[in-house]
């Protein structure tokens, strides 16, 4: 029979008992007077409740703030500290509870050690490769096509950048703390990714707000990349201040995306089936959810009259998320 | 009759190298390469050795600790993933030997590294798979460093870019590119802005102890002559970029 459960059960009976015991020294009472009947009622009834209550006070107050302990260390371990343990006390359901709670978050640690370091490893095992790769291309010299050339250079960047979304993608969900949080001048940041490509246009006004600096660059080039791949010039990006909050648009003018498509876009690894187009993983919009998300915003797409309008919300002057 | 346009093998060393820094007058710099990965290191000897380096090439941590105390060298190029140590504790326990610069390389896309590295005393940081140019203008950057002495005012670097306040001299693949005296102050108040938009006015102020020039020709002159010396097409810069009704924002990252 379990510890706890005898507890309660021992109280439980020691409280009838000592009910019983009232009632016995009650019909002994010499019954001269109505009067005396309730007097006695109203004095030995509440007393017995009051000992019992004095009697099972500690036990219940042990028992819930072990139960709170064990709350406050779920929570923790919610919150991202994997670190979070709760001590085991006694030898009853909730010390047993204790245990396995604690099992699980070390199981929880262990996993999540492990995945990043295999996520670390990945990376290296499919840099280093690449590395190799854009040396060799390099060390072609002036020996080398310059136009084959530059095609290995486009596709090593390429590859570069699949094995970025994949391994961020995998950290986003793994990691709950950002690498860094510093302040970003949005204005700047969507200028500088706008100069990586001809005929996009940015107009916009300054705002700026704390956050992963890679990670905004990441959202950004994401949303400039998916209009190149699937949208159509002119290509524009707007930067926007509605009170409290930042709104960055990227329209182009290319066919609108039907209802049934759009639903999934943000979907990880969704590729349109009327793209046409086979190259990535599907994840850049995904990584820009995620990435809106992690900073307290949100990310949807609109379609307009002109054609597509992907539209990134972002608070200004919020902590980045720590989960 | 075609024009003959076989290049000789010096310009084709400049080429893909850059200039050549005085590799004849001075002994070639000895570079200590720490890489597990053997044929990535062996590539990397063949183009800093054409580069006019001598490169002596450990795949282990322990191995660069001892071979670092048997025989000096002038720089470290360093993968942080070695087989038997992290290359963080080879970096800490290179620094009590040894005051030679250290050039981080590094697979794992994490800041951490990065930071942890710098604080470690590594001199500088290029995540892979690197551009072997930028690889080469930022070695030849540390080196510069080190052998200029210790300076209050550390060389700016942006990928291929390197904007030395203290010599005040600028740099593209480590081949000096020449600004005027006021070009030079505006390029550096940009630079230590990167990332952020600054007005016309602003710049104005920043570059105010160096006036006068201000007055006879504005910012936009000023910058289209600054882009026309680091850009690699001017047209369509990208280090210095126009915010339209904003001002200018110098890129952070750079290749």
């Amino acid at each position: 029979m379990s510890h706890l459960h005898t507890r309660f059960f021992l109280t439980l009976l020691g409280s009838l008992a000592a009910f019983a015991l009232g009632g016995i020294a009650f019909m002994h009472i010499d019954d001269g007077s109505r009067v005396v009947h309730v007097v006695h009622s109203f004095i030995i009834f509440p007393a017995l409740a009051l000992c019992i209550g004095i009697a099972t006070y500690p036990l219940t107050r042990r028992l819930l703030r072990r139960l709170e302990r064990l709350e406050q260390a779920v929570d923790a371990l919610g919150a991202g500290d994997l670190s979070a343990r709760v001590a085991v006390e006694g030898k009853d359901e909730v010390a047993r509870l204790a245990q396995s709670f604690n099992r699980a978050a070390g199981r929880i640690e262990d996993l999540v050690v492990a995945h990043k370091r295999l996520l670390a490893n990945a990376s290296h095992e499919l840099r280093t490769p690449l590395a190799r790769v854009r040396l060799a291309v390099e060390l072609m010299g002036e020996s080398a096509d310059p136009k084959r050339k530059a095609g290995l250079d486009g596709d090593i960047a390429e590859l570069d950048q699949l094995i970025d979304e994949i391994l961020l993608a995998s950290r986003l969900d793994a990691v709950a703390s950002p690498d860094t949080d510093e302040e970003v001048d949005l204005l700047a940041l969507a200028a500088e990714e706008c100069a990586r490509y001809r005929d996009v246009r940015l107009d916009g006004v300054r705002a700026v707000r704390r956050g992963d600096p890679r990670l905004l660059r990441r959202l950004l080039r994401n949303l400039l990349d998916n209009a190149q791949r699937h949208g159509a010039a002119p290509i524009e990006v707007r930067l926007m201040r509605c009170g409290d909050t930042a709104e960055i648009v990227v329209a182009d003018h290319g066919p609108v995306i039907p209802d049934n498509q759009a639903a999934h876009l943000f979907e990880p690894f969704y590729r349109r089936n009327a793209s046409g187009q086979v190259s990535g993983a599907g994840l850049g919009l995904s990584l820009v959810r995620q990435i809106a998300r992690r900073h307290g915003g949100e990310a949807h797409y609109r379609a307009t009259a002109a054609g597509n309008c992907f539209v990134v919300t972002l608070p200004l002057d919020v902590p980045v998320l720590s989960a | 009759m075609p024009r003959n346009t076989r290049r000789t093998r010096a310009e084709n060393r400049r080429l893909r190298f850059g200039p050549a820094i005085s590799t004849v007058t001075r002994m070639a710099e000895r570079i200590l390469l720490v890489e597990d990965d053997a044929r990535l290191a062996e590539m990397l000897s063949e183009y800093l050795g054409g580069a006019g380096f001598r490169v002596v090439h450990v795949g282990f941590g322990a191995a660069a600790l001892e071979r670092l105390a048997a025989e000096p060298c002038d720089a470290v190029v360093l993968d942080l993933m070695l087989p038997d140590m992290d290359g963080l504790d080879v970096c800490r326990q290179l620094r009590t030997k040894s005051d030679a610069p250290v050039l981080m390389l590094t697979a794992r896309g994490d800041a951490t590294d990065r930071i942890v590295g710098l604080e470690l005393g590594a001199d500088d940081y290029l995540p892979k798979p690197f551009a072997p140019r930028e690889l080469l203008a930022r070695l030849r950057a540390i080196l510069r460093r080190r052998g200029n002495g210790t300076s209050s005012e550390a060389p700016l670097c942006f990928g291929r870019l390197e904007i030395d306040r203290a010599a005040r001299t600028l740099r593209i693949d480590g081949a000096e590119r020449m600004i005027t005296s006021y070009q030079f102050a505006l390029l550096v108040a940009l630079a230590e802005n990167a990332g952020r938009v600054l007005s016309r006015d602003t710049l104005m102020d920043l570059v105010k102890g160096e006036a006068l020039e201000a007055f006879d020709r504005s910012i936009d002159v000023h910058v289209s002559r600054i882009r026309a010396a680091i850009e690699d097409d001017a047209k369509h810069p990208r280090r210095i970029i126009t915010v339209r009704g904003a001002g200018y924002v110098f890129a952070k990252a750079q290749e």
